[in-house]
């Protein structure tokens, strides 16, 4: 990692387009300010971190015991009721062999 | 967790590297595949047509490597539908349209976002939003911070992330504990 | 770009949408079809509502219009039904004096003085009125058209024979009222000359008064047909335009109703939610997924 030291006011540029920008800093907290194109994502990098951390949740969750009891209990839903719900697409899609109709 | 690629060929056979996680059939129309998922808890063989699968060329974070993800949305669970990774049984995810969740639920595609996804037209992506199931099911959340855009035409998706403090990464599907609240105004702020 | 909540609604509505029909079955407070938009956000479908609300009003005009026109025209019947009765009254009275020979002079004037009577009464039915607006004034409605004269033709008409025209649909005229003095005219004259022919007891003449006084009634009674074929072109046109303004108030409602869809997926997912819920904890549910939804 390359490592800068900036007073506030100056700046570090990234490549042609990204200019990272030292706006000041209380001791605790640095503020910053970044410019870029409008093509480069700009992240705080515990954002995208939380993003997989939430990720990795939904998806471990997903296999366990409460998606199988909230699948298990909409399965015991009459399709009917739940037919008007979103989700369900304008075309069912087809099988083979005939799926087994909802209860 | 092993990623497994995914070969299909052309007609009939099925060919896979690891034990048998897609194969593929050809129908009168649309071709089908046989997925494993485990959408219920337990390991399941469901047959979806192609025109479910959606390519997600940077995977998700946290999964980065799953490039291609089937939505099943065959009412089993609705409102909610399914999003089975191709790549492991053991990945999916539980999704829903945010519309039911929050009013006002908008934002904005970044044009390389929208370079990676081929979207003309705002108005033809699909939004979906990523739910955490915990044991306690009222305790549902979505992750309205980071919302799958799809492109419904060309079948390709990617996650983004939002930076619109009105939609928390745990919104609670349930509760009405008045963590969101509208804000007045959008203020930008990554 | 942007996607904005009205695209992200939108969706989820019209994914609602597409299923309604599995749900109405289910609910029976649902009905298909309804189209959704929010005015504030949609001015073309406001402009349809006001089009669908000046139409709806101008039915609504249609069938009032039609309304007093077939009160016009059964009251129109009325008074020449008994029009009618008196000149087969008439009639009965000419056959009898036709056959003068066994009759006196004072017979045939007891006949004639019945005429007379009859004479009488036709003056009065000419003058009837609906709710004060004579019948058979043309458009001098507030007097009184006829009165029975002592000279032929034995009446004097002083209505202006005007045609009453009501719009009772898009450039649909019908003429409501029935012309008095051509109707009535060869009633008064026949028994005017029926009366003084008995009175005079010439049976000869009674004979020729009594083909005028049938003349007359066919007068009459093709005037009645008139109102009649009239009356049931009405009455059809009322049935569609009732039918009509039933079908606009449902596009109307419809195009109109934002409501809906939310109303049925608040319904549903509640519903479903709900029962999973139930299911898997078995506590009862807080407010739904819609919460924040307006």
């Amino acid at each position: 990692m390359l490592v800068l030291s900036r007073r506030p006011g100056q700046s570090i540029l990234i490549g042609k387009d990204i200019e990272v920008v030292v706006l000041g800093s209380d001791g605790v907290q640095a503020r910053v300010g970044i410019r870029a194109p409008r093509e480069v994502t700009v992240l705080r990098r515990e954002l995208l971190k939380q993003v997989e951390e939430e990720n990795r949740r939904a998806s471990s969750g997903a296999i366990g015991v409460s998606v199988a009891s909230l699948g298990a209990a909409l399965g015991q839903i009459g399709g009917a009721s739940r037919a008007g719900l979103p989700c369900v697409p304008l075309r069912s899609w087809r099988t083979a062999p005939t799926p087994p109709p909802d209860s | 967790m092993t990623a497994t690629s995914v070969n299909t060929t052309a007609t009939g056979t099925a060919r896979n590297e690891t034990a048998g996680t897609v194969s593929t059939m050809t129908m009168a129309t649309t071709r089908m595949f046989e997925i494993r998922t485990t959408r219920y808890g337990e390991m399941e063989t469901v047959h979806v047509s192609e025109d479910t699968v959606l390519a997600f060329p940077e995977g998700v974070p946290g999964f980065e490597r799953h490039l291609r993800f089937a939505l099943i949305e065959d009412g089993k669970l609705a409102p909610f539908c399914w999003l089975q990774s191709l790549h492991d049984p053991l990945v999916g995810f539980l999704v829903i349209d945010p519309g039911l969740l929050m009013a006002n639920y908008e934002l904005d595609v970044s044009d390389p976002d929208a370079e990676l996804l081929g979207l003309d037209d705002p108005s033809s992506a699909r939004v979906l939003s990523i739910l955490v199931v915990p044991e306690n099911i009222r305790a549902m959340t979505a992750s309205l911070q980071a919302p799958l855009i799809v492109n419904q035409r060309k079948r390709i998706a990617k996650q983004v992330i939002l930076t619109d403090e009105r939609f928390p990464l745990r919104h609670p599907v349930f509760g009405n504990d008045g963590t969101v609240e509208q804000s007045l105004g959008r203020r930008r702020s990554c | 770009m942007r996607i904005t909540h009205r695209m992200i609604s939108d969706t989820t509505i019209r994914n609602l949408r597409s299923n309604l029909t599995r749900l109405e079955s289910l609910h029976n407070s649902i009905t298909t079809g309804k189209r959704l938009s929010r005015p504030s956000d949609d001015p073309a479908a406001v402009a349809r509502s006001l089009t669908y609300s000046a139409d709806i009003a101008a039915g609504e005009a249609y069938l009032r219009t039609m309304d007093s026109a077939t009160s016009w025209m059964s009251a129109t019947d009325s008074a020449l039904d008994q029009a009618g009765n008196v000149l087969q009254r008439a009639r009965e009275l000419a056959v009898q004096g036709a056959n003068g020979g066994s009759m006196t002079p004072s017979d045939m004037q007891s006949l004639g003085a019945e005429v007379d009577q009859l004479l009488q009464q036709l003056g009065v039915i000419g003058n009837a009125s609906l709710r004060g607006q004579r019948l058979f004034a043309g458009q001098d409605i507030d007097n009184d058209p006829f009165a029975v004269s002592a000279v032929l033709p034995g009446y004097t008409y002083t209505g202006d024979n005007g045609q009453m025209r009501r719009e009772y649909d898009v450039n649909a005229y019908l003429i409501i009222n029935t012309p008095g003095e051509a109707t009535f005219a060869p009633a008064f004259t026949a028994q005017f000359n029926l009366r003084d022919h008995l009175n005079a007891g010439n049976a000869t003449a009674v004979t020729g008064d009594l083909s005028e006084v049938d003349q007359a009634l066919e007068t009459i009674l093709s005037a009645r047909a008139e109102v009649g074929a009239k009356m049931n072109r009405v009455e059809a046109a009322q049935g569609r335009q009732e039918l009509l303004q039933v079908n606009l108030e449902g596009l109307r409602s419809k195009n109109e109703d934002t409501d809906f869809a939310e109303a049925v997926s608040k319904f549903s997912v509640q519903e479903t939610v709900y029962k999973a819920s139930l299911e898997a904890g078995g506590k009862a549910i807080q407010p739904s997924l819609l919460d924040y939804l307006r």
